[in-house]
């Protein structure tokens, strides 16, 4: 970026119909690993028209109630009455059980490098992993506002004084940046939704006052008075939710990433299982990245990890660090591949990825899903730890 | 008399206010008609008109008419006409206190209109109470109104159905030719023609009449048994023995027997779309409504003959019944119509006329050809008629209704009761079943399998062993099991009756199987009932799926008892008890943990129910029926298991073999339709779709019919949305059958393209509502019924082309013999032989013909078929002439021996004679070789009927009196083998020529290709 520039990323509320069906997704994900941690699943959901589609192919050693799972999250995420809602919508399911040999059968074995070279991946993906200053985090700026405000409207969209929102709702965030440094907060852009209608000047005050000054009070950085702040910009405020407009697992990918401020894979994470490169390499890559920086080495890094059908680790390991590389570049990268094992076996076992729903009683990567594949510290993933940067800053300064 | 004027009519009559009478017509001297409202399907009053006015010495003759009201008088002496009609108004208003006014009429009248008045007014009028009526006053109004039946319904009569058989063009082409016949002098083959018409006639006749037997027998209800209260008991009676005062109890399930007005309704819902058309239950009141005129449809305070209860509970008060309901009414009307043509016998008349067209032009035809040879008129008259009436097929339509008829025969004999002549041919088109889990595919035969106590799951036989004291198990867990499965049977109808040690259950199979589990541990049954009275019971309904009772407790409080869906349950519940009897709150983990239970239960195929109670509640003097479910004490979960029928599997991979998808329909949760789906490979390998919704019918039908065209399981799906399934799966283009075996299934019964009713037990009201009943509960008599469906309609076709063919060749052989030969290649007589011989029996024989071997391989035709197109025919034409050369052939060879004369038409007759009979037997198939085939089954029919035609033609050759008649002359040895090569090598190569399924795709077959699915690439990883 040259001189001062504006950049800015959207998110979505849970309640947004793309973003439901990444939670429906997940959750068919998350049931499955608590009760059969070996399972292999992989689960898309779409809705149009007020109708659930969702296709899922597993091998388990059980088998769960779908069309229950989605009215759960549809109920959480708070369609219970209205025109759309948990009891009286059509859940549509095609499922495909494979056969018990497909599960995965390592999954109790101890995976060390024995074993781990025999895991080879079964799609081939090119992830990205980022990080950078901005926040205590190390995310982009513009993305963890947007996110931020999201959970913090959505939590309070039935609450709000002036008129219940449905929820579904976008926040689009600018922040003007020099030098690659955000400098202040250039505009928030909400598009709400409700059934009822209500008047938007004291909406917008309420939101100012409810939503976005407690998420802003938490940054370094604030809204000044040439902050512009939207609401509904484009027009009156109208009805939402799936009955209004269809969603679709993975069309969410930057919300889920780092809102197109670092590049990140088309794949769709939600409704995969762990042994699915093209989910986890995702967070392999984010781990690396943030612990690059939080070791100090540079000040920004985004990592890219290629991986190739039958072979189980990358075949191509690569960062850019944009100018601000403390050290040597291939110092970096020799400490990367030293400290690091992208083998999808060895990521499966070190973040622990069939296991993590059980600990958090069947309730993890739906919230994922919900709220950041990456980036949501909240919940405290395992790549999100910065365990190894004490190691890299030994590594790099002797 | 004399003051009386055309103009005066419908004037009241003076003195008539109460019964109104009114002079409709009395111009004519000696005979008045009045017209009487009171007379209006009151055939007692009818009756006492005409027997009592004549003791007026002046009446003449009374005649009565229930059905228009009307009444004709004839009187002798010159009496003024007010004098008559006060006279019999006088009478009337004397007579009428003594009957029962009966029904509604809409035009007014006297008669009550029973919807505006209060429940309190109409048992009044009724003279009945809530109570019911006493045995006196049954037996009183048994005898006034006679039984509660509708009238038999009089069909057309014999005649008029013998007649219909002759009114055809082909026959009218006949006539002609007949007419024809008389007018050039040959009256004996006008005889014959007539006795060819008469003989087709009664063939089709008879069988019709079979056909149409056969069916009314199965159609004939038999006398169901209903609650009534009588003299405050509840008992149950006939249905017949049913009288207006009748209160009548309101069940789920319940028919309605007559015509009544609603006293009571607890979210009571009716079906009534056998009168009203409206598809979905409607919901009943007891208030009273304002409106005088209103449709049928919005008397919702009246329920009808005929309606049956869907939900909810009440009671009735019958105003009407028989022939005065509204059912009666319309049936009255709908007396004489016909059952309406299937479709392949429509495509069959027109056929026949087209043929007939085409026969009278060709014999024109071949009349013109013979005057431009310089023939004599009378003869070359003669010979075009009897070629019209060789030509014309005129068994054609009756070889549709034929083999139909004994298509249900044939189905009746192997367990399939078919209802209506069109169901038959339905079975062949069949491209969808959707299949009723419960009774259908799984017994209906309920057990308990296992209990789950909080959240410990133990199954019932540990549980009777644990009582047995062979094994010990958590006391907490036996005690919570056995207050589990005590309420349960608390809050349930199900009875035990007889020998307590080994009693008698009956009830609702699922209610049964609870009281079966509550007595293994010991619970006494009969006591138990008395010591918990019931108060008031609410029934499981559309919108809230669980029942709850009322109970008084063993003090003065009461309870309630709630047993049903689980997840609808536990949301009531807000308390349980826990291992050391404490009353715990029912917190997000014991939620959790009880609803992993159920997944569990469920993916065991069973069916759950959720039990829970309310504590012993004070008396607070709020009435039983406002006592609503709240706050309960969760008891547990039960699992019931119905075994899956035997052979159920088999049948399934069989319809999916023969091009038949299926679908299952239940009630039961996602998990436990899952399970049994696995259980069954519905999907048939492939992927399982499934469709969870509560709210079916309120989708777009549209997207509804388009989400539907591949969903194997309907889970959570309420009975009453199998309607809105079936018309979804019909707007996707499918022919569906529909199973059912109860309440709700009656409007999906009657929409479906094919209702099917299990017969046994329990379903005789589904089964008069199904065209087909299949006896012993067996599906894979639907997979032979369908065979058979496929196969008539393919012998339809074997016959008709047999029928062509054969005919074809008769007119070319006439043509080009007249066109070439100086006489006629055959004469009349010989014609009318061939015919007879040859268009009969043979062509009926052949709709006999068995199923071929691959008929169930092979996916279902479109309905609308046509019987042939143009392949078929040139095919036909194609036959038609191999048989016409070696017809010429054999006339040209004795012509060049013997010259044209009786000897040569004696050659061209035999072979054209057997070489139609060697065609039937080709016939039998289209595509596979028929002679020297040993794969083919036999049809002994069509065996017996060429050998019986062979040996006829024989006679002819040889009996002097035949020869006489037919003009046949003796034949040598070598004419013989001349007559035997030109009759056989046709047939030999018509059936060497035949073409293969795929080599010549007809339209039959064209599903072949559209329906052969590539085997979906199985998924080898994710």
């Amino acid at each position: 970026m040259i001189g001062s520039n504006l950049f800015t990323s959207e998110a979505v509320t849970a309640g947004h119909p793309d973003k439901l069906c990444d939670q429906i997704s997940d959750a068919i994900v998350d049931s499955f690993l608590t009760s059969d941690r070996a399972a292999r699943i992989n689960a898309e959901c779409a809705v149009a028209h007020g109708v659930i589609f969702i296709a899922a192919s597993y091998a388990a050693s059980t088998s769960i109630d779908i069309p229950e799972v989605a009215r759960t999250i549809i109920k959480d995420v708070g369609y219970e009455t209205g025109e759309f809602n948990a009891a009286d919508c059509s859940v549509l399911t095609s499922i495909r059980e494979l056969p018990a040999h497909q599960r995965f059968e390592s999954a109790d074995d101890e995976l060390d490098s024995s074993n781990l070279d025999a895991l080879t991946v079964s799609n081939q993906v090119t992830a990205f992993g980022y990080a950078c200053r901005h926040t205590d985090a190390l995310m982009p700026l513009p993305i963890w506002l947007a996110r931020h405000l999201c959970q913090r409207l959505h939590e309070r969209s039935d609450k709000l004084k002036t008129s219940p929102l449905s929820p579904d709702a976008t926040v689009q965030v600018g922040i003007e940046f020099k030098d690659r440094q955000p400098k202040r907060i250039h505009s928030i852009n909400f598009t709400v939704h409700s059934e009822q209608a209500c008047d938007t000047e004291d909406l917008r005050a309420e939101i100012v006052s409810e939503i976005i000054k407690p998420v802003v009070a938490k940054e370094s950085i604030r809204v000044d008075k040439r902050t512009r702040i939207f609401l509904n910009h484009q027009g009156p405020i109208l009805s939402g939710g799936p009955v209004v407009h269809s969603g679709l697992t993975g069309r969410k990918t930057a919300v889920d990433t780092y809102g197109q401020f670092a590049r990140h894979s088309e794949s769709a994470q939600s409704g995969k299982d762990p042994l699915r490169i093209d989910r986890v390499a995702a967070y392999a890559a984010r781990h690396a990245a943030k612990n690059v920086v939080a070791a100090g080495l540079a000040d920004e890094c985004e990592l890219l990890l290629s991986y190739s059908m039958g072979l189980a680790g990358p075949v191509s390991v690569q960062f850019e660090t944009f100018g601000t590389e403390h050290f040597d570049q291939g110092d970096i990268h020799a400490a990367i591949t030293r400290h690091f094992d992208f083998r999808l076996g060895a990521i499966v076992r070190d973040f622990a990825l069939c296991d993590l729903p059980a600990e958090h009683s069947g309730n993890f990567y739906r919230r994922l899903a919900a709220y950041g594949q990456v980036g949501f510290t909240d919940l405290a993933p395992p790549w999100e730890e910065t365990q190894v940067a004490e190691k890299l800053r030994e590594d790099l300064a002797s | 008399m004399t003051d009386l004027s055309q103009g005066q009519l419908h004037h009241p009559a003076p003195g008539a206010t109460r019964a109104r009478l009114e002079v409709l017509h009395a111009t004519v001297p000696g005979r008045i008609r009045f017209r009487c409202g009171e007379l209006r399907r009151n055939p007692s009053l009818v009756s006492r008109f005409e027997h009592e006015l004549l003791d007026y010495s002046h009446f003449k003759a009374v005649e009565a008419n229930p059905v228009t009201g009307t009444l004709l008088v004839f009187y002798s002496d010159i009496t003024d006409v007010s004098q008559i009609t006060s006279q019999i108004g006088s009478w009337l208003s004397d007579t009428l206190p003594d009957s029962i006014q009966q029904n509604e009429s809409e035009e007014g009248g006297d008669e009550p209109v029973w919807h505006t008045l209060r429940v309190a007014e109409t048992l009044a009028r009724l003279g009945s109470k809530r109570g019911g009526l006493s045995a006196t006053a049954i037996a009183l109004r048994q005898a006034q109104f006679g039984a509660n039946a509708l009238p038999e319904t009089r069909g057309p009569s014999d005649f008029s159905n013998f007649w219909r058989q002759m009114v055809s063009w082909p026959v009218a082409l006949l006539g002609v030719s007949a007419v024809v016949s008389i007018a050039t002098g040959g009256l004996v083959d006008a005889a014959a023609i007539g006795t060819v018409i008469l003989v087709n006639a009664t063939v089709g006749f008879a069988t019709e009449r079979q056909a149409e037997k056969t069916i009314s027998l199965i159609n004939k209800s038999p006398d169901h048994t209903v609650e009534v209260i009588r003299g405050n008991k509840q008992i149950l009676v006939t249905r017949t023995s049913i009288v207006p005062g009748d209160v009548l109890l309101l069940t789920p399930g319940t028919v309605i027997a007559g015509d009544a007005r609603i006293i009571e309704a607890n979210r009571l819902t009716l079906d009534e779309s056998m009168l009203t058309g409206e598809s979905m239950p409607v919901e009943k009141h007891p208030e009273r409504i304002d409106k005088v005129r209103l449709p049928l449809a919005d008397r919702s305070n009246m329920t009808y003959l005929g309606s049956m209860v869907t939900g909810g509970s009440g009671r009735a008060v019958v105003v009407a019944i028989g022939a005065n309901t509204e059912a009666g009414r319309i049936q009255d009307l709908a007396q004489t119509a016909r059952p309406p043509q299937t479709p392949v016998e429509r495509q069959l008349d027109t056929l026949g006329g087209q043929l007939a067209l085409a026969s009278g032009i060709a014999c024109v035809g071949v009349f013109a050809i013979g005057m431009l040879r310089g023939r004599a008129l009378p003869s070359m008259l003669s010979s075009a008629a009897s070629l019209a009436t060789a030509a014309v097929p005129e068994g054609l339509p009756t070889v549709a209704t034929t083999t139909l008829a004994l298509g249900i025969h044939k189905l009746g004999s192997r367990g399939a009761l078919v209802r209506r002549l069109d169901a038959v041919e339905t079975l062949g088109t069949l491209h969808t079943v959707c299949l009723d889990k419960t009774g259908t595919i799984t017994e209906n035969r309920m057990s308990v399998a296992s209990v789950v106590v909080g959240d410990k799951t133990v199954g019932m036989t540990e549980l009777t062993a644990a009582v047995a004291g062979d094994i010990t198990i958590l006391d907490n867990v036996l005690h919570g099991a056995e207050g589990l499965l005590k309420t349960a049977i608390l809050c349930s109808d199900a009875e035990a009756k007889g020998d307590p040690s080994d009693p008698q259950f009956s009830g609702s199979p699922t209610e049964v199987a609870l009281l079966r589990a509550a007595k293994t541990m010991g619970a006494d049954l009969f006591s138990l009932r008395d010591a918990y009275p019931r108060l008031r019971t609410r029934y499981r309904s559309e919108s809230q799926r669980y029942m709850s009772t009322l109970h008084r407790g063993r003090d003065s409080g009461r309870f309630l008892a709630v047993k049903g869906s689980p997840r609808e349950v536990l949301d009531l519940s807000t308390q349980l008890r826990v291992s050391d009897g404490e009353l715990r709150d029912l917190d997000e983990d014991w939620r959790a943990r009880i609803l992993t239970a159920n997944e569990a239960l469920a993916q065991r195929g069973l069916r759950v129910l959720g039990v829970a109670r309310s504590a012993t509640l004070e008396d607070d003097g709020v009435e039983p029926n406002g006592v609503e479910p709240d706050n309960l004490i969760w008891c547990g979960l039960v699992g019931l298991v119905d075994p899956i029928r035997g052979g159920v599997k088999q049948t399934l991979e069989a319809f999916h073999r023969a091009g038949i998808e299926t679908a299952m329909i239940t009630g039961d949760q996602s998990s436990t339709a899952q399970a049994i789906a696995r259980e069954l490979d519905l999907a048939n390998g492939k992927r399982l779709e499934a469709i969870d919704s509560v709210t079916l019918d309120q989708m777009d039908p549209d997207l509804l019919a388009g989400i539907l065209r591949r969903v194997h399981v309907f889970a959570r799906v309420s009975p009453a949305h199998k309607l809105a399934i079936v018309q979804a799966l019909q707007r996707g283009g499918k022919v569906v059958a529909m199973t059912g075996d109860g309440i709700n299934d009656g409007p999906a019964l009657r929409v479906a393209d094919l209702g099917i009713a299990m017969g046994g037990e329990g379903s005789s009201v589904a089964g008069e509502l199904a065209d087909i009943v299949l006896k012993d509960d067996k599906l894979e008599t639907l997979i032979g019924a369908i065979a058979q469906g496929r196969t008539i309609f393919r012998n339809i076709r074997k016959s008709v082309r047999f029928l062509l063919s054969s005919n074809f060749s008769e007119i070319a052989v006439m043509a080009v013999g007249t066109a070439i030969s100086p006489a006629a290649p055959m004469n009349p007589m010989q014609l009318l032989w061939i015919n007879l011989l040859t268009d009969v029996a043979p062509a009926l024989a052949l709709g006999l013909d068995p199923p071929e071997p691959d008929e169930l391989l092979r996916p279902p035709r479109a309905p609308m078929t046509p019987i042939l197109d143009r392949r078929d025919l040139r095919r036909l034409i194609y036959e038609g002439l191999t048989m016409t050369a070696g017809g010429l052939a054999s006339y040209g060879y004795a012509t060049l021996r013997y010259g044209a004369g009786p000897r040569a038409s004696t050659h061209v007759f035999m072979t054209l004679t057997l070489s139609q009979l060697l065609n039937a037997i080709s016939s039998r198939s289209e595509h596979h070789r028929v002679f020297g085939n040993r794969q083919l089954a036999r049809n002994p029919f069509l065996t017996a009927s060429v050998a019986g035609s062979i040996a006829l033609q024989g006679l002819a050759l040889f009996a002097p009196p035949l020869r006489k008649l037919l003009g046949t002359t003796p034949v040598s040895l070598s004419d013989l083998i001349a007559i035997a090569a030109s009759a056989i090598t046709p047939a030999l190569i018509n059936d060497a020529t035949k073409p293969s399924r795929d080599g010549l795709v007809s339209s039959t077959n064209a599903q072949d290709k559209s329906a052969t699915t590539q085997p979906d690439a199985p998924e080898t990883s994710l």
